[in-house]
């Protein structure tokens, strides 16, 4: 038995050793005390997606923004990811301020295309298959360009059915991917992403930051979106920490764009929507994706 | 509290405990998961609700003799309806054409011994994985499962054997 107990041992240190080279995520009060509004926010998302009409795929193109005549942001005063009840008007989702950063992924050349939606058509002939014929309650691809890498990152909302949730689950699946191809000739799956069985742990899922080990995308890339966006909202505005703005197409409800620099998301507007319309956008708003950089993440001790 | 009301003295302290505390466990925390769940990603993940679990009930948590043996004890907890969870969720990544691609390193023989381990009945992996990766002495592990020191040696002693006897078969 102890040579078996040395096999064991040995098999448990080799483990350790494997452990040691994992790379910290983060955790942050911040982003803690954002994953309750999120929760907050998903929960709704469950509710009001149960009572309202599955929106169909709808089509659309985007691109950078140079500022829209007509875009009335209502900045909120509070730092951090605010809770926004629902009877209230949510026109601006601000985050804390951090120090501005750059990477050298703003020498690469900024994104060409934000916002592209693919159709479940075209999706079919990427992918081969239909994601789950008939029951996405919402689907948006965004699909971008660094200058190097075109990456696809794809947010999703999937209704019950086919996958076995149980009763006492949400009935949805929540899920955020990315793809990416440098060949140019169509989206490869890249290897990235997660789905969650529930909007709660969704929310956990983006509180830590969506990420993916089995690849590295140089350097950063940050993907942010909004839920729940009206056909009717002409578009949806990002202003980040370097002032870029960049408009991201509502498809299947979902609005969401991203980059390859290093910024924050400063906040969120909105053009062509009623007071109304405003207060029943849902927001799952700040996911990051960090590869490389995130194992020289300075907030915690190593 | 707001940023007006002057210096959150408890929260800087609420925070650096807690993120010491996860700078130093969570990669032992996370090896535990890992060979409790056979998947790279999926340790991560579930290592870091243990750990967020911990920080949402912090003051509580921070209170016990041993912290780390709470979320191990989460950790073990979680580690079974995850397999339940992570197969809807890898079904629906795959449906989106998604690869859930893993990043493990370990050797052949360590894996395939891990492998054994995890079809092991579930208190006795649980008390091989303690036993053998997080270096735990049996009143430790009692502790993290809540079994009884007598228990944990009954868990040990038969997981042993079975594998033991299952590597010999296997190695002929």
């Amino acid at each position: 038995m102890s040579k078996f107990d040395e096999r064991l041992e040995e098999a448990g240190a080799e483990v350790r050793r494997h452990m040691q080279r994992v790379p910290l995520r983060p955790i942050r009060e911040r982003k803690v005390q954002w994953h309750r509004t999120v929760t907050a926010v998903a929960l709704g998302v469950v509710a009001i997606a149960a009572i309202a009409t599955p929106l169909l795929w709808l089509g659309g193109g985007a691109g950078e923004d140079q500022g829209g005549a007509g875009t009335a942001p209502v900045e909120t005063s509070a730092p951090g990811f605010s809770t926004v009840p629902s009877t209230t008007q949510p026109t601006t989702v601000t985050e804390t301020s951090e120090p501005e950063t750059t990477t050298t992924s703003e020498a690469r050349g900024e994104w060409i295309s934000v916002g592209v939606p693919v159709s479940d058509d075209e999706y079919e002939a990427l992918s081969g298959e239909r994601p789950v014929p008939g029951t996405a309650r919402r689907l948006a691809w965004t699909v971008g360009y660094d200058g190097q890498y075109t990456l696809g990152l794809l947010a999703a909302q999937i209704d019950d059915g086919e996958f076995g949730l149980d009763h006492e689950e949400s009935g949805s699946l929540y899920c955020l991917a990315f793809y990416g191809s440098t060949s140019g000739e169509g989206l490869s799956v890249f290897g990235a992403g997660q789905c969650a069985v529930t909007a709660e742990r969704f929310a956990e899922m983006l509180a830590f930051g969506v990420s993916g080990s089995a690849h590295c995308v140089e350097p950063v890339t940050h993907m942010w979106s909004v839920w729940g966006v009206p056909e009717s909202a002409a578009s949806v505005i990002f202003e980040l920490s370097d002032g870029t703005r960049l408009t991201g197409q509502t498809v299947n409800g979902v609005a969401q764009v991203a980059t390859g620099r290093d910024v924050n998301l400063r906040s969120v507007s909105f053009e062509g929507l009623t007071a109304g319309q405003l207060a029943e956008i849902e927001r799952f708003t700040g996911t990051r994706y960090l590869t490389c950089a995130e194992s020289n993440d300075p907030d915690l001790p190593g | 509290m707001g940023e007006a009301d002057g210096p959150p003295a408890d929260a800087v302290v609420f925070q650096e405990d807690f993120q010491a505390f996860y700078g130093r466990e969570f990669r032992s925390v996370a090896g535990l998961a890992y060979v409790l769940l056979g998947s790279h990603s999926g340790a991560e993940d579930l290592a870091q609700e243990a750990f967020l679990a911990a920080l949402r009930d912090w003051e509580r948590v921070c209170g016990f003799d041993d912290p780390g043996a709470w979320v191990r004890r989460v950790v073990a907890n979680r580690s079974v309806s995850w397999f339940r969870r992570r197969a809807v969720e890898a079904r629906a990544l795959m449906r989106l054409g998604q690869s859930d691609g893993e990043a493990v390193e370990i050797g052949a023989e360590a894996r395939a011994l891990w492998d054994e381990v995890r079809r092991l009945p579930r208190r006795q992996a649980q008390a091989i994985a303690l036993h053998y990766l997080d270096q735990r002495r049996i009143p430790e592990i009692g502790l993290i499962l809540g079994l009884s020191e007598n228990t944990v040696k009954t868990h040990l002693h038969r997981g042993r054997e079975t594998l033991a006897r299952r590597l010999d078969k296997e190695l002929g």
